[in-house]
């Protein structure tokens, strides 16, 4: 049963240590796939507020300036954050779980 | 768009005489909660830089670090927009013919009740508690004739004066309506 394993194993190593280096190393830029996921929804989900405001709110300051503060908030929000963003190689490769590593925290 | 000019369905010679939100002190508890949720990653942030000074110079944690940190902001400020459109949305209209309640619960959900002041029956105020009693808000029960019996005013400010002006134009209104009836069968 054992021998009928190791037979099994020594046909599918080469699959084995695809899969392996497929998991052991990326790029950096998927994280950014989540990131833009959420960017997406949180777009959506600020234009359905925006609209409220404007189709709802009174017409008077408070709506118009309350609307101006947060989209100039997010504004900044955003372009602080793109400005951390094209600092960083995103296409570096990462390497977890690696033996070469002796068990250290890939940063 | 509401405008003080112009009321849904506006009756000829209808004039606004209060708007009423929930109390300030309701709308500056949720600031309060979410300059705590501001604080609260820094703070975070703070503790693990003291464990771990090079977490903001690593190739993968800075680049998670600011994607995190920027999702988690911009949540923050949406979030904190919704609750603000939620407290500023929901208003309460006195006019000198009726009262209007208009209620925003949650995204595409609107409700819209209106009531003439002749039909009002009973006017209660409640204030309940430490804050509602130091900060003198609370609730305001209109008992009607009409088909949603029960109006509630929720954490609005002074209720009882509230309550006083609701039963004086209440007063006015039936005369008025009494007033009508009397021509009309003459």
């Amino acid at each position: 049963m054992y021998a009928n394993d190791a037979n099994i194993y020594s046909r599918h190593s080469h699959i084995i240590s695809v899969i392996r280096v497929i998991f052991m190393s990326f790029t950096l830029s998927i994280f950014l796939i989540p990131y833009l996921i959420f960017l997406l929804l949180w777009l959506i989900f600020s234009v359905v507020a925006i609209y409220h405001m404007f189709k709802f709110g009174f017409k008077n300051f408070t709506t118009y300036f309350t609307t101006f503060t947060f989209i100039l908030i997010s504004l900044i929000m955003l372009i602080v954050t793109y400005g951390y963003v094209i600092e960083i190689d995103w296409s570096t490769n990462v390497t977890v779980f690696s033996s070469s590593m002796d068990n250290q925290l890939p940063y | 768009m509401l405008s003080a000019y112009h009321l849904p369905n506006q009756i000829p010679g209808e004039k606004i005489v209060k708007v009423l939100r929930r109390d300030l002190f309701v709308l500056f508890f949720k600031i309060l909660f979410f300059i705590v949720l501001f604080i609260l990653p820094l703070f975070v942030l703070f503790i693990t830089i003291q464990m771990f000074p090079d977490v903001l110079e690593g190739q993968v944690t800075r680049p998670i670090i600011i994607l995190l940190g920027s999702s988690y902001y911009l949540f923050i400020w949406l979030f904190f927009f919704f609750s603000f459109i939620d407290y500023y949305l929901d208003i309460w209209i006195i006019t000198n013919e009726r009262i209007i309640d208009v209620q925003q619960k949650g995204f595409f959900s609107r409700v819209i009740a209106e009531q003439r002041l002749y039909r009002i029956q009973d006017v209660t105020s409640e204030v309940n508690g430490l804050f509602p009693t130091v900060f003198k808000y609370g609730e305001i029960y209109i008992q009607t004739a009409g088909a949603k019996q029960r109006f509630l005013f929720d954490q609005v400010p002074h209720p009882n004066r509230v309550r006083n002006i609701i039963i004086t134009l209440a007063e006015r209104s039936k005369k008025k309506q009494r007033q009508e009836m009397k021509k009309v069968n003459l």
